[in-house]
């Protein structure tokens, strides 16, 4: 008798942790990163690490008399969580959302102890990052709402935009702030006021936020058409459908859009003329490539689901290469001086240096 | 595997009944309508044993075995899986019912998780598991259609805990929690099956059972998106419904604390 009690609670327990490691609360997304070219800020889950991008090394501060490593928040903090590239002001702060089941704050902390200088609760969680511009921090948040705060936290303005969560950074020319969102809609709205100056249905749901090339923006949306669109009215140049999905944003060089494609659990990578949208060449891959690339003077560089890191020529030929087998990436590549630096999911490494030639710099494991 | 076999397969019906209907609360309904139906004959199957289990407790040879080795705990159990066995009755047959709903359950859960897509990874998942056939049984089922999909279901997000803001009152009520606690507690003293004995073995698991289940389910609710609720809630219901319709629910039971027998209303035949 005794046994069958210990097992039917032990069934039910069982059940219980089963159901929690399915999928429960806090969802989890793939980390952000940012930099100001001494520092890279790494939003991955419970903390937003600062790392010194000259060795790999964690950032300290003095904090009430005792050497700690730079983090946000110091102690792990249930209500926070953070995926979204933090954003980094003049004033030296950083600006991060957090995705917590049961925290849902915008946060303004200073870049030299990780204090809260200030923070804005709503009700949903924030996944896409901030943009800085002129003083003015605009933040899309998971409630739909597009909200626009000065330096010291006051609100400027807000717009709401969609009953979704907003998921994509926004960016800008410095008139117009320009953001893609989940139900198909990009919009242009004026950065002072907040008023939509022109809005333009795509055919899919957008993940990737745009690029800006002068007075063209290109985005992609979830049933692989790849846009250019007018910044002035969103007149749209060209579409190009592709094979697959597309998560990222697009990369820009020498007169060419680079994107890579979702399909199915495999992946392609495209490198478009930027005039009218026509293949100049495709490679395929074996894992899904969700990350935009990093495009820099001599080769594209983009990462894969199945952990491959791949460089390319801007003939598409390959320069280099790594793998990290057992491990997924999702974050684009990051140019941080002569570094490129990746975010690995799963990894004992939360990011891993390069150099431009492939060669391995630091890696970099937060201290426990 | 079970992404192919069960998540698959489940999150693709879910929103092919949302692309129907254009509500995924109530596509979660009915799926869970779905689901019971389709499950019904193991259940009736169990209420069968259930219904043997009761005959076999009020015999005589039953009795007999109970007074014989009153002060044999051991002896009776290996008496009692004796006659379990001469009569081909499964002891657990009350309980096999709510515990054969786990598997669903678990893939259920992950379905509306992975369906709702609180972020862009799980989308991944959502994306490359849509069945491209399904947009030609109805357009509103094609991938554009579909995403996003609207959590929005009454007062709900779907893929949130839920919890109603009292003003005045610092922390949100989880209503929907204290439906699923009350709904799985009444569907659990309406259709376990009653003893004999309140001291043997069945009585007690049954008795552990109608007490773990709700606050199990209470807490997931709690805790878990809120369309998980959703589903244990009309699962109830829908269960509730079933019994009935079978003549099996014992409203008596509602009174039952302790495992205590309560007789069947005179001239129903179901209740026993």
């Amino acid at each position: 008798m005794k046994f069958n009690r210990l097992f039917l609670f032990a069934l039910l327990a069982m059940l219980t942790v089963l159901l929690s490691a399915c999928g429960a609360p806090p969802a989890t997304n793939w980390p952000g990163m940012s930099t100001d070219g001494e520092s890279i800020y790494l939003a991955s889950n419970s903390h937003v690490y600062i790392v010194q991008a000259s060795n790999g090394t964690e950032a300290t501060a003095n904090i009430s008399g005792k050497v700690s490593p730079l983090r946000f928040p110091l102690e792990y903090d249930a209500e926070m969580n953070f995926y979204a590239p933090p954003a980094l002001t003049p004033d030296g702060l950083f600006v991060v959302g957090s995705a917590a089941a049961s925290g849902h704050a915008l946060y303004a902390a200073d870049t030299s102890t990780g204090s809260i200088r200030w923070s804005f609760d709503t009700a949903k969680p924030w996944l896409g990052g901030a943009l800085i511009l002129d003083n003015t921090i605009i933040a899309p948040s998971g409630d739909g709402t597009l909200y626009a705060f000065n330096m010291s936290g006051s609100k400027r303005w807000e717009k709401n935009l969609s009953k979704y969560a907003l998921w994509t950074t926004p960016v800008s020319n410095g008139k117009y702030i320009y953001l893609a969102t989940l139900d198909h809609m990009l919009y242009a709205i004026d950065a002072a006021s907040g008023t939509i100056a022109w809005e333009k249905e795509l055919d899919n749901g957008i993940i990737g936020s745009p690029v800006i090339v002068e007075a063209t923006l290109y985005v992609g949306t979830l049933s692989g058409n790849l846009y250019s669109i007018d910044t002035s009215d969103g007149s749209s140049n060209w579409m190009k459908p592709l094979e697959g999905s597309i998560w990222g944003t697009p990369g820009f060089g020498d007169d060419t859009v680079y994107i890579g494609t979702v399909f199915g659990k495999a992946g392609k990578f495209y490198a478009l003329d930027a005039a009218n949208g026509a293949v100049k060449w495709f490679r395929d891959e074996e894992g899904s490539i969700v990350a935009g690339p990093l495009v820099l003077e001599e080769q594209v560089i983009y990462v894969t689901e199945q952990g491959r890191v791949q460089s390319l020529d801007t003939s598409g030929a390959p320069k280099w290469q790594d793998n990290f087998d057992k491990n997924k990436i999702y974050t684009a590549p990051l140019l941080v001086d002569d570094m490129v630096v990746i975010a690995p999911m799963g990894s004992p490494f939360l990011m891993v240096a390069y150099d431009l030639n492939g060669a391995k710099k630091w890696t970099f494991t937060p201290a426990q | 595997m079970w992404d192919l076999l069960i998540v698959n397969p489940f999150t693709n019906t879910l929103l092919l009944i949302y692309a129907l209907v254009g509500n995924f609360g109530v596509s979660i309904i009915l799926f869970t309508i779905i689901i019971r139906i389709a499950t019904h004959p193991i259940m009736a199957k169990q209420i069968k044993s259930g219904a043997a289990m009761q005959e076999l407790m009020a015999s005589e040879e039953w009795k007999k075995i109970q007074e014989k080795h009153k002060n044999d705990k051991e002896k009776l159990a290996q008496e009692q899986m004796r006659i379990y066995k001469e009569r081909g009755i499964n002891p657990f047959g009350s309980c096999l019912p709510t515990l054969i709903q786990f598997p669903i359950l678990i893939g259920f859960y992950q379905s509306i998780v992975r369906a709702i897509s609180a972020t862009p990874m799980q989308m991944i998942d959502l994306v490359r598991g849509i069945y491209p056939w399904l947009e030609d049984i109805t357009p509103n089922a094609s991938l554009s259609a579909l995403i996003p999909i609207n959590s929005l279901f009454l007062w709900m997000d779907l893929g949130q805990p839920e919890r109603v803001i009292i003003p005045g009152l610092a922390f949100g009520i989880p209503v929907l929690a204290i439906i699923v606690g009350l709904t799985t507690f009444v569907q659990t003293k309406l259709t376990i099956t009653p003893s004999a004995s309140p001291n043997d073995q069945t009585a007690m698991m049954n008795q552990q059972m109608s007490i773990m289940m709700p606050l199990m389910l209470f807490y997931f609710s709690l805790n878990f998106a809120s369309g998980l609720a959703v589903y244990f809630i009309a699962s109830n219901l829908v269960g509730i419904l079933q019994y009935a319709a079978l003549g099996k629910v014992n409203w008596n039971n509602l009174l039952v604390f302790g495992g205590k027998k309560q007789p069947a209303a005179p001239g129903k035949k179901s209740g026993k």
